[in-house]
């Protein structure tokens, strides 16, 4: 939100330098977005507040932090005078559940010119052009109090009827910039006759708009249903200053403080006479009230703050105090303030403008309560420095892939992005690809590692939505011998398990591919020539021999045996035989060599002394 | 002979053994064995001396025994066969190291943070990443089609029930509704938006959530943590700037900048001239909140923040674009 300075002073008196204003502004919520020159100071807005799209309102916050007097915008607040029934412009809602509010008010007999210069130059300094007298007066009103607001010639209309009906299907509507949009069944249009003449709470119509010969008009103001227009102004890719304000909570009150506000300037700038016309008002919000409670202040806030102090910062920022004894306050929430739902969004209001800086900064002394860290995430973190130990490098990947075949994978419902519509059902798919960044830069690249979660679905309920922790390992076979970079991969694995206390461990084939990993019939991961997974909480859950440390040392005695194998038989089973055989703790594989259909192959047996 | 003489006897023996040998062990049995030692000999005949004989003797030869055992030490100590600055040990020859992995930046700063957090009683919390427009929004008191909620740009998997989680608040929403005060819980998670990926966005990245949820607890309390969170992270002589912000999991809201620690506060263009940083946000939380999650407002409260750690990562790093530190682009020094 801009805020011109000099525009800021219409409504408190400081000399204050701008630097020092958007210090005040930042410590109560609206934080200065970037450097200023002096003149207009670019505010953030968060997206609770309706009333700080208005000068008004950000000035009323400001002069409650700055204990200054706020000067409201004055109002032409007399009855507007009568006028016959065929003389009104007839206004018709059709689309209900659209509109909240549509306040009217006609005016004859003015003069449509340019506008004076303080209009034009308090407008250009917010960021707007200035256009006429009718059009400046009915943005400059918006700007100030955060009414978006519509004026257009009674005698352009064709019928003395306004409709605010939805729109029909593919129905196109030229816009005041002169652009043709296509809206739907689910947007909100005006209509006279046959003629759209604008999209409301969105853009306004071409067609009525207001020349230099119009003489009368109808100006309006009107409060719609804020998430449709939100909806509708998204889908038609339309952001302008008048969706910016009618799509926050608004309230229909404002309607009528706007109308007034514009009357008092329209017959100050242009002249002529005002008359009423139809206010659409089905359900008249009533002002809300609520309780303040001292203690709850200091219960959230930590400190008392005097009774005085709350109550004079709540009437400076426009609450109105109803009754009070020592315990409480009971306080009219002002109209604008539709972001006010609880207690503490007042107790808010009393903090920030005392201003946070100035509160103690406290240590919390109380006992801390028993730790519940997942026993999973302290494994993983001993994972990933085992793996380290191992040489391994760990990178963390993007879990978004494009969709690809796999039954169990969950897709994305609205994507923008077409290459990441989809959940990762392995970690394989987005790690392998990195050992191609290492191999771009030519380096050899290590193994790599990855913690972190698949996810599949196994029905079509969110329940049936599973995340698995995993962790994944690759290594590059393509330079190199394959088998001695699997033997590699191997281990890894063998280290890390050994380092567990994890033993039994059983290599099982599932197909060509791949073999799963078995401590007994506990599913431990699996295994390929080129990547492994592990499944933490099994891993988590095996069977470990931790008493690792030895205190009595056995010297155990060894002897390496050769025995003639047929080419290309496993081992293992070899392995166990003679470990069988010789009642031995246990058996290492040293060396194999080929000798002619045969292969000789060396183990080391361990035995008892 | 007496023992006086034995004793410079010995002492010139022992010299002489240290140089001759170095089996250290068989130096220190032939002088010290509990049988036949050299010097435990000379203690056994102590006894049989008269007391003058043993008023003089005695203190000289227990000052001979002690010596003599430091002297075996020492010679011990530096008698391993090789030097360090013996040829053929080229102390400036490097050598290929053994090889070691690397942790990935996020990690390493995560476990800081982890540890800070552990130290002061918390609990490390985890949630789903596919979450319920429930846990991610409505008991973060953001109500369906609240303006709020375009903060966030969301990703779902099915509208409007099921979805990506946009920020780590939805692990708060799991732990204050699956457990009872006091509360103390912090963890790092990711979280994804529904955005085309630049330099400083990714559909992905990750937040630090924090809260604590205790009778008694206060903004003041929350100043304080999280001015030794910053003192841990950035430095004692950071300096602070805590302003009122609205979010609405929280009322009332807090932000923080840091000031500027590359312009001190000049202004420059990492803080878009503005002299501050802003590092996280945070607030006491919602009155709606803690109801909704079957808390006590009235008798409990509590405070939570959250920050994202991508941006604090690539600055401790030195990466300039997100895409690379999730895109496989951190290549580690080898």
């Amino acid at each position: 939100m801009n805020i011109p300075l000099n525009w800021l002073k219409e409504y408190i008196k400081t000399n204050k330098s701008a630097e020092d204003l958007a210090e005040s502004f930042t410590a109560i919520g609206l934080m200065l977005e970037g450097p200023t020159d002096g003149k207009v100071l670019d505010l953030e807005h968060r997206m609770d507040r309706a009333d700080w799209l208005s000068i008004l309102g950000c000035a009323r916050d400001l002069a409650a932090i700055e204990k200054l007097d706020l000067i409201e915008p004055e109002r032409y607040t007399q009855e507007p005078q009568k006028l016959d029934k065929n003389e009104k412009i007839e206004i018709k809602v059709e689309a209900k559940d659209l509109v909240k509010r549509f306040n009217t008010r006609i005016f004859k007999n003015i003069e449509v010119k340019q506008s004076p210069k303080w209009l034009k130059e308090s407008l250009e300094s917010y960021g707007l052009p200035s256009k006429n007298n009718i059009v400046d007066i009915t943005n400059y009103v918006m700007v100030e109090l955060g009414q978006p607001m519509h004026a257009q010639d009674t005698d352009k209309l064709s019928k003395k009827e306004i409709v605010l009906r939805n729109a029909k299907k593919d129905e196109a509507v030229t816009t005041l910039l002169g652009e043709q949009v296509k809206v739907d069944e689910t947007t909100l249009v005006l209509s006279e006759g046959d003629n759209t003449i604008a999209i409301g709470g969105i853009v306004g119509g071409n067609k009525t708009e207001i020349d230099s010969n119009t003489t009368n008009i109808i100006l309006d103001a009107g409060n719609y249903n804020q998430i449709s227009i939100r909806k509708t102004s998204r889908k038609l890719g339309i952001r302008n200053e008048t969706v910016l304000r009618s799509e926050k909570f608004l309230h229909p009150h404002l309607t009528q403080v706007a109308i007034e506000r514009a009357t008092k300037l329209i017959l100050e700038l242009a002249g002529g006479e005002y008359y009423e016309n139809y206010d659409y008002y089905p359900n008249e919000e009533k002002p809300v009230q609520m309780d303040l409670r001292f203690k709850r202040i200091e219960m959230i806030g930590g400190s008392a703050v005097e009774p005085s102090v709350v109550k004079d910062t709540m009437t400076r920022l426009g609450y109105k105090i109803v009754a009070e004894d020592t315990k409480k306050l009971t306080l009219e929430i002002p109209f604008f303030r539709t972001d006010v739902l609880v207690e503490d969004d007042l107790v808010s209001d009393v903090l920030r403008i005392s201003n946070y800086e100035t509160l103690p900064t406290t240590m919390v002394q109380k006992a801390p309560p028993k730790e519940v860290t997942p026993e999973v995430y302290k494994y993983e973190n001993k994972l990933r420095d085992l793996f380290v130990g191992l040489g391994m490098h760990e990178h963390i990947t993007n879990p978004l892939v494009k969709k690809g075949t796999d039954e169990t994978q969950i897709e994305m419902d609205n994507a923008l992005n077409s290459e990441q519509n989809a959940l990762r059902t392995s970690i394989y798919e987005t790690l392998q690809p990195v050992l191609s960044v290492y191999k771009k830069h030519k380096l050899i690249p290590p193994a790599l590692f990855e913690v972190g979660l698949t996810y599949h679905k196994v029905g079509n309920s969110y329940k049936d939505m599973k995340e698995i922790r995993v962790i994944e390992g690759v290594l590059d076979i393509t330079t190199g011998d394959v088998v001695e970079r699997n033997n590699e991969l191997k281990g890894i694995l063998a280290a890390l398990f050994e380092n567990l206390g994890i033993g039994n461990i059983d290599y099982k084939s599932e197909n060509e591919n791949s073999a799963k990993i078995y401590q007994d019939k506990l599913e431990l991961g699996e295994f390929r020539v080129d990547s492994f997974t592990l499944y933490t909480e099994n891993l988590l859950k095996a069977e470990t021999d931790i008493l690792r440390v030895k205190s009595d040392f056995v010297h155990e005695k060894t002897e390496d045996i050769t025995v003639e194998v047929k080419k290309e038989e496993p081992l293992g089973p070899v392995m166990t035989d003679l470990k069988e055989k010789h009642k031995a703790t246990k058996v290492e594989y040293v060396d194999s060599f080929d000798k002619e259909d045969k292969t000789a192959v060396t183990f080391r047996i361990y035995l008892n002394p | 002979m007496d023992i006086k003489a034995q004793i410079e006897n010995y002492k010139k023996q022992l010299e002489e053994d240290l140089v001759a040998n170095k089996d250290f062990d068989a130096i220190y049995l032939k002088y010290f064995g509990k049988q036949t030692g050299l010097i435990t000999e000379l203690v056994k005949q102590l006894p049989s001396l008269s007391s003058e004989e043993k008023t003089e003797v005695g203190p000289l030869l227990n000052v001979f025994k002690e010596e003599s055992k430091v002297v075996i030490d020492e010679a011990r100590l530096q008698g391993s066969e090789k030097r360090i600055t013996d040829a053929g040990i080229d102390l400036t020859l490097p050598l290929k190291p053994k090889k070691s992995g690397y942790l990935h930046p996020t990690t390493q700063i995560i476990r800081e943070m982890d540890e800070f957090f552990h130290y002061h009683g918390y609990s490390i919390a985890e949630a789903p990443e596919i979450e319920t427009v429930d846990y991610n929004f409505r008991k973060l008191n953001l109500p369906d089609d609240h303006p709020a909620t375009d903060l966030q740009d969301t990703l779902f998997i099915q509208t409007p029930e099921i979805l990506m989680r946009t920020h780590t608040s939805s692990v708060e929403a799991r732990v204050l509704t699956d457990s009872k005060p006091p509360i103390r819980a912090a963890g790092a998670g990711k979280v994804y938006r529904n955005e085309t990926a630049s330099k400083s966005n990714a559909a992905f990245f990750h937040q630090y959530q924090g809260f604590l949820v205790d009778e008694g607890i206060t903004l003041e309390h929350l100043k304080g943590t999280l001015t030794q969170i910053h003192q841990f992270l950035f430095g004692e002589d950071v300096k602070l700037r805590f302003r009122y912000k609205y979010y609405p999991e929280v009322s009332p809201g807090m932000g923080v900048d840091m000031e500027c620690q590359l312009c001190n506060g000049k202004g420059c263009e990492t803080c878009k001239l503005r002299g501050w940083m802003e590092t996280l946000g945070s607030g006491m939380i919602h009155y709606n909140t803690l109801k909704m999650c079957g808390i006590d407002p009235e008798i409990y409260t509590g405070f939570a923040f959250g920050m994202g750690l991508d941006r604090l990562v690539m600055q401790r790093f030195g990466i300039s674009d997100i895409r690379k530190l999730y895109g496989g682009g951190v290549v580690y020094k080898d």
